[in-house]
């Protein structure tokens, strides 16, 4: 910070120039964890089963838990952005089954090609997050209760959508396709390669600019440190899955959507007046910020991204039945958000923790199942460590207020 | 505000013309014969089967029987408590006959005590009452049956392997039939396959069913001779994580309802069985039973004599018999029956194997 | 200081403000000049708020003119005041405490390019501005909730006079900070008038009304209750004409207008 040290006299308030080590031990103790609760909670659950079964770290047991983390990530990506304003969804399970039912009846029962039946389907959840959030913001019902309404509503509408019929089969290859597709290696990691060149490059030109304007910017050999992680995670990631059937186009579909909305949630205005109406609605709103149009959007974007979820479950399993999108959905979804360390009470939280979340939460399901443990201690276990990761985030959230910055 | 009352008058408005359009059509005409009101409760909609086939064969038989009778419906959503609170409201507005297919058999007791304080007889449908002396006759098939007969063609289609691994995929802890259906299985498989995991499948659920093939296939590297799934949807679900898993060609997989995906993959060659339970003649026999209860209040003929205890009494049943469809017969079972027609069954993708299977 | 050559920035005339039976201002005159610190003092109630909301464009008054720079204008909503170069600040601050400083300096106006934020650009920016206004937050990164009070309200100031304004309304700007803290923002107020701003300030804390204002306005039960020059008054006089003393009336004359307002943030 040379730029502002022409050195006044030092008030009481003002933090000494910390070193990046001390900085981030400080942050911990302020109980800015992040996602590190999370990220500690995935390799202490993936050590255990690893030792209670060797093929849990194998290539093929990992493919599948990007698979199966593909569809509840999806819908959580959503449940972030709903959180990150202060709000809830709760219907986004019976979206999900929805949105699944009308593409299918659509391709199965109308003959409608495969990808305009997805498209009808994605188009599906949109227009329920329009009407949900127009309810939500044109007549100030809260969201609990609107999508609560919501979680009822649409199972009927699900059940009249599917009809006599029960369980429909989906047969069209291009849906099916949508997580029965891999990846070969030379596709595979030609997209890691490219992605990391992209993260490269974008630090690198980041960091050259904040230089030539004069701004702090971290030291050249830092950056590498976080390239060389990052390039390594990507391509061990694609190592393993490659070592199975390839890269699972449902994980990439996943990770797609993270950045996406990552960036568009860090990155644009957009996403910035997303996070002032999530930390101060009023501030927001006396700024010039339209909340009542963020808030809107951002109920069509969680019932859309609902609907990929839901597609991609329903392609998983090759067809929608009148449980699509009931069940633990809509828990899952909102735990990952929670565990992976997006805060309840808005404003806080990244993209990630979607997909962080979503891999602990598969990770227990995948290891319970994995080892055939009856469902009384799956259901237990998966508690105990929701209550676990959401009490640090609860812990964290003291330490924030003894350290006045909550 | 203006607005928001004028919306919320508009909406009452909307929904008492529904109510009074839904009672209008079943008020009673005006000839002779016997009359009465008939209560039927059925415990979820979640399931194809009981919206879409228990009750409408059950109100088109009652009122081939009786035309002057009043059937009052109601469905529990898979909640018990909810489910006494409608039986109430039925007692209340005086049924005759009770037709109960419980949520939960043990708590459906109170339902039953409660009825026989008010001289109601009640019909248990489907489900078994539990526990109490005050069910007057119990209508189902037989539920070990069905786990013996998915069992005993599993072990048909394994034919001569010898000491083959099967995967058992159970239906969910809470349902007492599924306990049923898992013990009848159990019951022929065991000492004759090698059972390499077993998983109990909460909610029934197609998506857990998934999962839980996925990573039994994971531990036991792809090798898996056959699949006893309790129900279409589990076997559904078993099918797409082994089709996604790569295993081919695809080991012999039970089923269970008849649903019309499981005949249409069994038709595909994906599925090797499911078990059909008619639900015809089950639903028409209640409906004949609870005209019986109406008219005479008598043992009906319909029972042979059997009897099912349910813990505290031998209670009269009439028991039907599962039957297990494979490619085979299916012409001859759900077609035949008009269970599914071949309009139902021969779409898209099926029907060169409908053909196949000589459904024309 | 030679204000008088000058045109006021702000001229308020014979304003007037009914709510209901409540007469809330009558026959109100106010001036700011460029470079001019103006106390608005009194008793709880005695118009304070409206006055200020009546400048912000959140009410519009029932009669009276006001004109910006010598002309009339009307303003009819918090959209023309900006847009005239009148800024508030009021209590709550409506800062994002989830949001860093250089963020909530921007929130509303963003600076973009291609659709991306401009990051670099936006926070060498606030750090000029605040290194103008000699605010010390050393890492701009950090979350607001994280800054001390006299930050907070730094940062507030800040973004309202960021955008080219002219005159800058503060609503109890110390009210709930320490000594250092209030001194901190005392001297953020006078570098805006140096910078050629005409700040309004509005306070019950006489100390600092007097250390920092060149010039106390007072409102008495909604009327004009005298404008004193710092430099020939004394707190006596002040304290006589907020308390009604001068006028004859009761000393603990009961706020007849607005009983309902909460001690503090009411006039």
């Amino acid at each position: 910070m040379s730029t502002v040290a022409d050195k006044p006299p030092a008030l009481a308030e003002d933090e000494d120039q910390p070193g990046f080590a001390l900085q981030a031990w400080r942050r911990l103790r302020q109980g800015e964890l992040g996602p590190l609760p999370a990220l500690l909670a995935l390799a202490l659950i993936w050590a255990a089963f690893q030792i209670a079964n060797p093929n849990f770290l194998s290539p093929r047991n990992l493919s599948n838990l990007v698979s199966q983390t593909a569809a509840v990530g999806t819908i959580s990506v959503g449940v972030v952005l709903v959180l990150l304003l202060g709000e809830i969804d709760l219907s986004v399970g019976q979206v999900s089954g929805l949105s699944a039912a009308v593409m299918t009846v659509l391709n199965v029962q109308h003959g409608i090609p495969g990808p305009v039946a997805i498209i009808a389907g994605i188009m599906t959840g949109a227009l329920i997050g329009l009407l949900q959030g127009f309810w939500i913001t044109r007549f100030g019902v809260p969201s609990f209760i609107v999508t609560l309404a919501g979680l009822i509503g649409w199972q009927g509408a699900l059940l009249y959508v599917l009809g006599q019929t029960g369980t429909i089969n989906i047969n069209d290859p291009v849906i099916i396709g949508l997580t029965g597709t891999f990846l070969s290696p030379v596709v595979g990691y030609g997209i890691g390669v490219l992605a990391v060149v992209v993260y490269a490059a974008n630090l690198v030109i980041g960091q050259r600019r904040r230089r030539a304007a004069g701004l702090e910017a971290a030291p050249i050999n830092r950056l590498a440190v976080r390239i060389g992680i990052v390039a390594a995670a990507i391509l061990v990631a694609i190592g393993v899955l490659s070592a199975d059937r390839g890269v699972p186009l449902a994980g990439l579909i996943l990770v797609g959507f993270v950045v996406l909305f990552d960036l568009i949630v860090r990155r644009t205005t957009y996403g910035r007046h997303l996070f002032a109406v999530g930390g101060n609605a009023e501030a927001a709103r006396r700024a010039g910020i339209s909340v009542n149009t963020i808030r809107l959007s951002v109920f069509v974007l969680a019932s859309t991204l609902a609907a990929c979820g839901g597609i991609l479950f329903a392609s998983r399993l090759f067809a929608v039945n009148y449980s699509s999108g009931g069940g633990d959905v809509l828990i899952d979804a909102i735990a990952a958000a929670v565990i992976g360390g997006t805060s309840l009470f808005g404003g806080r939280g990244t993209v990630w923790s979607a997909l962080l979340g979503a891999f602990v939460i598969q990770s227990i399901e995948n290891g319970l199942d994995l080892i055939a443990l009856p469902s009384t201690v799956k259901y237990m276990v998966t508690g105990a460590v929701m209550l676990f990761a959401v009490t640090l985030d609860a812990i964290a959230r003291q330490g924030r207020q003894a350290s006045g910055r909550a | 505000m203006h607005k928001l009352r004028t919306l919320t008058l508009v909406a009452s408005m909307g929904l008492i013309a529904v109510i009074v359009a839904s009672c209008g059509g079943s008020s009673t005409t005006g000839s002779t014969g016997p009359s009465g009101k008939i209560g039927l409760l059925l415990p979820e909609s979640k399931t194809a089967r009981y919206e879409t086939k228990d009750r409408p064969l059950f109100t088109n038989k009652l009122k081939a029987l009786c035309p002057n009778c009043t059937l009052l419906y109601n469905n529990a959503n898979q909640d018990s408590s909810v489910q006494q609170t409608q039986a109430e409201a039925m007692l209340t507005n005086g049924v005759k006959v009770l037709v109960l297919d419980p949520v939960d058999g043990k708590s459906a007791a109170a339902i039953a005590d409660k009825a026989k304080q008010q001289g109601v007889p009640v019909v248990s449908y489907d489900r078994l009452i539990l526990n109490t002396a005050n069910v007057n006759f119990y209508i189902s098939f037989d539920n070990a049956k069905v786990g013996q007969l998915q069992g005993t063609s599993l072990l048909t289609a394994l034919g001569s392997k010898t000491n083959p691994s099967i995967v058992m995929i159970n239906g969910d802890p809470a349902d007492n039939n599924a306990k049923l259906f898992k013990q009848g299985a159990h019951s022929v498989l065991d000492g004759k396959v090698q059972i390499k995991k077993e998983y109990d499948t909460p909610s029934w659920s197609p998506d857990k069913a998934h999962d839980e093939m996925a990573q039994a296939l994971t531990a036991l590297g792809n090798k898996v001779d056959g699949v006893y799934a309790a129900n279409d949807g589990t076997g559904g679900g078993a099918i797409s994580a082994m089709v996604s898993a790569g295993v081919n060609p695809l080991p012999p997989v039970t089923g269970q309802d008849a649903e019309l995906a499981a005949i249409q993959r069994i038709l595909a060659g994906q599925q090797y069985m499911t078990v059909y339970k008619a639900i015809v003649p089950e639903a028409e026999q209640a409906a004949q039973l609870a005209f019986d209860l109406l008219t005479s209040a008598s043992a009906s003929s319909m029972t042979n004599g059997k009897t099912t205890n349910n813990g505290t009494a031998d209670v009269p049943s009439v028991l039907l018999n599962p039957v297990a469809v494979t490619k085979d017969n299916v012409k001859t079972t759900v077609v035949a029956d008009g269970f599914w027609t071949k309009a139902d069954i021969c779409t898209g993708t099926y029907v060169a194997a409908c053909t196949a299977a000589g459904i024309n | 200081m030679a204000v008088a050559t000058k045109t006021p920035l702000l001229t308020l005339h014979n304003i007037s403000k009914r709510f209901g039976a409540v007469q809330a201002l009558s026959g109100v005159d106010f001036e700011v000049y460029p470079g001019e610190v103006v106390g608005l003092v009194g008793d709880n109630g005695a118009g304070k708020s409206t006055l200020v909301k009546t400048i912000a464009g959140i009410h519009s008054p029932d009669s009276g003119e006001i004109l910006f720079e010598g002309h009339p204008v009307t303003i009819t909503g918090p959209r023309d005041a900006a847009q005239l170069g009148i800024s508030t600040v009021y209590q709550d601050l409506a800062l994002c405490d989830n949001l860093d400083v250089v963020a909530n300096l921007y929130l509303g106006r963003e600076l973009t390019e291609a659709e991306v934020l401009d990051e670099v650009r936006m926070e060498r920016r606030a750090i000029e501005v605040l290194k103008g206004l000699q605010v010390k937050i050393r890492i701009v990164r950090n979350v607001v909730a994280s800054l001390s009070g006299g930050q907070r309200q730094s940062v507030a100031v800040a973004r309202s006079v960021m955008w080219n304004s002219k005159v800058v309304l503060l609503d109890e700007p110390t009210a709930a900070l320490g000594v250092a803290q209030t001194k901190q923002v005392l001297d953020l107020i006078r570098r805006l008038r140096d910078q050629g701003l005409g700040v309004v300030v509005i306070s019950h804390n006489l100390a600092d009304v007097f250390e920092v204002c060149d010039r106390i306005v007072v409102l008495w039960l909604g009327r004009p209750g005298g404008s004193f020059d710092v430099r020939e008054t004394s707190r006596e006089k002040v304290v006589a004409a907020i308390t009604g003393a001068e006028f004859g009336g009761p000393a603990d004359a009961a706020p007849a207008d607005d009983p309902t307002a909460a001690k503090g943030i009411a006039p």
